[in-house]
Order: structure tokens, then C-alpha cells, then sequence
């Protein structure tokens, strides 16, 4: 098991935040079920650069984790499924579903995929 | 009041016989940790952990007794897990259900007030027949002051590889008239088991339509119908009982289903319900915790996932299933179906590959009926997957009813054969045996009930969208029929007016 695997209690947006802040991201916000932070890029088009990344959270995470990443400023993906994000205009919503999660259940493995997200995207 | 049950795995079983039947021949006891399952119309007292005798705390002199001790560390045990505790003794030689001598009522009701005040949940109380490993139960609540008397138990299910079930009467579960050939094939006692059990359906169409039927003609009289879908053309190819005629008014699967089941059912005293909400809804999710035993005949994550919980947490058995098809271009490929139980010991659905985790909150959302977002998802992935034919839907159906007779009749002692995969083109069978996956999250919460917090309620984007645009349909088939209506009175209203001018 993770170290960032946690008790049956804790669960939920504010679960997610906790997560979030064990591994030192920064920016973390929680306004109802969404969790919002910057992200340093680490690879692809944009490394290096920071994105604000939100999470609109179940009630039952980290059972079952967010469907995809919100990102701003607006940001194309080269395999396209980029829908308009019920955020604003602002935001763009990257409908890209969790792989794996029954082998691990946290933000660990929730951010590993949105990297991995953006290490895809190799042109600006 | 809430009907009662109890529920506990066979391994707990497996634990509470080592304890209760000796050597000597004499009454023991125990205390047992319980969980509540609190569905609409019952609460189920899930057992999940004996709390084993020291020594010294019972004294074994033929009856059997014990010391206030034991029964306090049992509470305060108890209630640390969040449960109740259920005092547990054995009748050696019974082979029945067994009522309260006035030696057990005393037992029984002199703790009832006190396990209540310390757990916060009432006292629970079961008797082990020895002779056939079978229980009776009752639940012990406060009729006046200083007064608690028992309400019993409708029935005591183990749940594992098989499903045993106790039934505190063997009468007026079946009619013999439609049921002869049956009972002669399996027996009198495992048909009044059928006739017993509570059973949910969660999705009515081209799986579930079928399972419903083989269920109501093979004796299965309570039944709890769930689809939130409508009747549309292109289903009149797979669901059985499905009409043109339900198609054009558009009524919900599940009222169809329920319909039909009525008509069809060989029950002596059928109590068939449906609703149009999902599992994840609290509608849908208060029916299925009142069951015994429920068919998942839906392709969606959600509704699995929920229903894996339901499994495990609950200790209702979850006999899952589906078809898919490989079309090829010019030349159909192949298609394959499957059948299995999810439930304790078993391979749960999400270990099993039904559902992916990743996909559930999007189908929460709706985003699964959305056809931008399928698009992005791989060629291959079941969620594109529509073609589908009665006779393979059919198969699936017979399959999935087979799986939950075999945990229930058990033929030549096998009640399970493992997760089985058809293959249409080679008609091969595949077994998968293996239990879940280390850290398997839904074998973990096995027995916790309610106090796990799961499966969630969630609102269901498409469920809701369905039932809406299901009732604007009716509601215009309405406003279209009271037009008529109205107009043939005004006919009328000329006729006989020009008839009395003549």
C-alpha cells in the first residue's frame, strides 16, 4: 500500500487537498467539489511552464478519482477530447479518463496521468 | 417497522461452527459483532466479526451462561467498530428454526437494554441449530418501558461460494400446481428458498428482460425491477415482452419488465416492483439493500461499481454478466458472453475487468451518453460497443440465472465454477477460479455494511435525463389523449343534439 493511501474516513475534495499538499504542490484551493493548484510542467511542449490544473472531486474519492483535468489557460491536446469547462472560459476541460486506478487510489497516481497528459503535447 | 434480516460470510460461519459445536454435545455461546444495512423496508444485522469467550468469561454445564465481563468487553468492542453486538447460542440437536425457550427470552431481553444504551444499536440474538448449521434471529426493541421484545428475523443468508439461506417457515413459498416438474428436479426446500429470497434486477433490457423471466417462471415471487430507460425501436430486436406498441408510448424497460413478470409469474403471492431510478440513486440504492441477491444486466461503470460495493460491504450477492461482439467487416467475428457472482471469496467485478474505476464519475455525469466524449475513447473500448443479438443476450441471461442457481441448489455439492467466458465462434468455455487482487479495495470493506459509506449516492446525469425526457413523452401522449377525447365529447355533444332536432 501507498503511504498516501488513507483511512476509510477520509474521503472527498478535502481528502484530495490533503493529498496535495503531502506532496508539496502548491496553490491548493478547495471551493465545494473542486480542488484547484498550479502544476510545473515537467516534460513536452510546455515544461516547465505552470498550469493551473482543477479536479472536480467525488464524494467518494479516493474510491473512484476525478474524470479529468480542467487546465488554464486553455491548452489544446493533439489527441483532441478538449471540451468546453464548466469553469469559464478561462479553463478547458480534458476529458481523459484515470487509467490503472484500482491499483493505486491517490493523487499520486491521479497527477502521474495528467503529466502524462502533457508530456503528449510536443508543439505549442 | 423495518422488516429484519442477518446476514454473514461463510467464513464467519465457518468460525462461529468451530466455536459452537463441541466435542461434549453441550450448548455454547458467543458474542458477535454486527453492522446495520439499512435498505427502505428492511435493516439487515450484517455480522462481522466473533468476539470469542476467555477463559472463565461462559460457563458450560450442559446450558450454557456467562459472566457480565465477557458481554461488556463485547459492547465496548462493539462500539468501537461503530456496531452492534448479537449474543450467539447453539441448540446442539436442532435441525430447525428455533423459537426462545423462556430461559433464552430472559437472557436475551435482560440485555437488550443495556447492549442498546452501550453500542447504540439493539441487541441482536441468534440460535445455531447443530443439527442442520442453520440459525434463527431476532432483534430485540423496546415495546414499553423496562418491556423489549423480539421481532424476527425473515431470514438468515451465509454468503460465500454458496448461498445458504434459513427461513423461519417452509410454507406457502411456491405452488406446487406450476412448480411439479422444478421441485422434482432440485426439491421442496430449495424451491421454498427460491420462493423466499428478495431478488433485484438492475437493468430490464436485452440480459435482463430474459433473467426476469426465467426467474418468475422458475418460482422467484419478490422482485425488485430497476431501468431508467424507455422502450425505443431499435430494442425490439433483444427485449423480451417489448412490444411495438410499448415503443410508441415509450414506456419505461422496467414498467414493461414488471408487466410482464406479473402476468407471468408462478409465485402463489408475486410482489413484483420497479422503479426508473439507477443504483446510485437513493431510490434505487434503498430497494437493492432490501434484497437477497441481485442480477447486474447494465454495461455501465457506475451501476457496477455501486452494485461491487453491494457485494461485499452488504453481503448480497451480485451476479454479474454481459455480451460483447467482435462484428469483423464483411464477416461477423465472433462474441463472447460472460457469467459470474461477485460475493464474498469470489473474484469481485472490478478485479474481474467489468468495470473500469476511471470511467465511473463520467458516467455519473453523464459524459458516457455524450458523444464527443465516447469518441476519444479507444476503437476497442466496450463502451462503443452496441451490436448484439437475442439469441447471444439470451445465452448471457441463461448463464447469469445458472450462476445464481448453482450458489443456491447447489448440484452435487458444487456451488461455484468459477467466472465462466463463451465463446459463440469455437463454443469453448473459459474458468477464471482466482479470488481478488491483493489490496482489492472491495474485498477490504467485506461485512462493514453501512459503516463503510458505501456504495455512495450520487445524482445519475443520465438516469435523470432519460426519466425526463421519458415523462415529457408520456405527458404529450397524455395532452394528445385528453385532445381526443375532448373532441369525441364535442362530437358527441353535435350528434345528440342534431338526433334530438330530429
Amino acid at each position: 500500500m501507498s503511504v498516501l493511501n488513507v483511512d476509510a474516513a477520509a474521503r472527498g475534495p478535502d481528502e484530495f487537498a490533503r493529498q496535495l499538499n503531502l506532496l508539496g504542490i502548491t496553490g491548493v484551493s478547495v471551493n465545494g467539489s473542486w480542488v484547484s493548484f498550479d502544476l510545473v510542467i515537467p516534460m513536452g511542449a510546455y515544461a516547465g511552464a505552470t498550469r493551473r490544473i482543477a479536479a472536480e472531486v467525488p464524494v467518494d474519492f479516493p474510491d473512484m478519482p476525478p474524470p479529468g483535468p480542467h487546465v488554464s489557460p486553455p491548452t489544446i491536446h493533439p489527441a483532441g477530447a478538449v471540451h468546453a469547462s464548466a469553469l469559464g472560459a478561462d479553463w478547458v476541460y480534458w476529458s481523459r479518463p484515470t487509467p490503472g486506478w484500482a491499483t493505486e487510489r491517490s493523487v499520486r497516481a491521479w497527477l502521474r496521468h495528467v503529466r502524462s497528459l502533457f508530456a503528449q503535447v510536443t508543439s505549442a | 417497522m423495518h422488516r429484519f434480516s442477518v446476514a454473514l460470510t461463510s467464513v464467519l460461519h465457518a468460525q462461529l461452527v468451530d466455536h459452537l459445536v463441541r466435542s461434549d454435545g453441550d450448548e455454547d455461546l458467543a458474542f458477535v459483532v454486527w453492522k446495520p444495512s439499512m435498505g427502505g423496508s428492511r435493516m439487515t444485522a450484517v455480522l462481522s466479526e466473533v468476539v470469542l469467550p476467555d477463559a472463565g468469561d461462559r460457563h458450560v454445564h450442559g446450558n450454557v451462561s456467562f459472566e457480565s465481563r465477557y458481554f461488556m468487553r463485547a459492547c465496548d468492542h462493539a462500539a468501537r467498530l461503530g456496531g452492534g453486538i448479537a449474543l450467539i447460542h447453539s441448540h446442539p440437536g436442532a435441525k430447525t428454526w428455533q423459537g426462545l425457550s423462556s430461559d433464552d427470552h430472559a437472557a436475551e431481553s435482560g440485555h437488550a437494554a443495556q447492549a442498546t444504551q452501550l453500542t447504540g444499536l439493539p441487541l441482536v440474538g441468534l440460535t445455531f441449530s447443530g443439527g442442520n448449521s442453520g440459525y434463527s434471529a431476532r432483534v430485540w426493541t423496546r415495546a414499553a418501558p423496562r418491556v423489549w421484545e423480539p421481532q424476527w428475523a425473515e431470514s438468515v443468508r451465509v454468503v460465500g461460494q454458496q448461498m445458504r439461506v434459513s427461513l423461519p417457515k417452509l410454507a406457502d413459498n411456491y405452488d406446487a400446481r406450476y412448480q411439479r416438474r422444478t421441485i422434482e428436479a432440485w426439491g421442496e426446500e430449495r424451491q421454498h428458498i427460491l420462493g423466499s429470497l428478495r431478488i433485484g434486477v438492475v437493468g430490464a433490457g436485452s440480459v435482463g428482460s430474459q433473467v426476469i423471466e426465467a426467474l418468475v417462471r422458475s418460482g422467484v415471487g419478490k422482485l425488485v425491477i430497476l431501468d431508467y430507460d424507455a422502450v425505443e425501436d431499435h430494442n425490439l430486436d433483444r427485449i423480451l415482452n417489448a412490444t411495438v406498441d410499448d415503443a410508441e408510448a415509450g414506456y419505461f424497460k422496467a414498467e414493461v419488465a414488471w408487466r410482464a413478470a406479473s402476468r407471468h409469474a408462478t409465485h402463489p403471492r408475486p410482489t413484483i416492483r420497479w422503479s426508473a431510478s439507477s443504483a446510485i440513486e437513493s431510490e434505487g440504492l434503498a430497494l437493492l439493500k432490501d434484497c437477497d441477491l441481485i442480477f447486474s444486466c447494465v454495461d455501465r461503470p457506475a451501476g457496477r461499481a455501486a452494485l461491487n460495493a453491494l457485494a461485499y460491504a452488504h453481503l448480497i450477492p451480485v451476479v454479474d454478466g454481459g455480451v460483447l461482439v467482435t462484428p469483423g467487416r464483411k464477416v461477423m467475428r465472433g462474441a463472447e458472453w460472460r457469467a459470474h457472482v461477485a460475493a464474498p471469496g469470489r473474484r469481485c467485478l472490478e478485479c474481474l475487468g467489468q468495470f473500469d474505476a476511471g470511467l465511473v464519475q463520467a458516467d455519473r455525469d453523464g459524459l458516457l451518453a455524450d458523444p464527443t466524449y465516447l469518441a476519444q475513447l479507444p476503437d476497442d473500448s466496450p463502451l462503443k460497443r452496441n451490436e448484439n443479438v437475442f439469441a447471444f443476450s439470451a445465452a448471457a441471461a441463461a448463464e447469469q440465472v445458472l450462476a445464481a442457481l448453482r450458489m443456491i441448489v447447489t448440484p452435487a455439492g458444487i456451488a461455484d465454477a468459477g467466472a465462466q467466458t463463451f465463446h459463440f465462434a469455437l463454443g469453448t468455455v473459459d474458468f477464471d477460479s482466482r479470488g481478488c487482487d491483493s489490496g482489492c479495495m472491495y474485498k477490504d470493506m467485506t461485512g462493514a455494511a453501512d459503516t463503510s459509506g458505501r456504495p455512495a449516492l450520487h445524482r445519475h446525469v443520465a438516469a435523470e435525463t432519460s426519466r425526463a425526457k421519458t415523462q415529457a413523452r408520456l405527458d404529450e401522449r397524455h395532452r394528445k389523449q385528453a385532445t381526443a377525447r375532448a373532441s369525441a365529447n364535442r362530437w358527441w355533444h353535435r350528434l345528440a343534439i342534431w338526433h334530438r332536432g330530429r
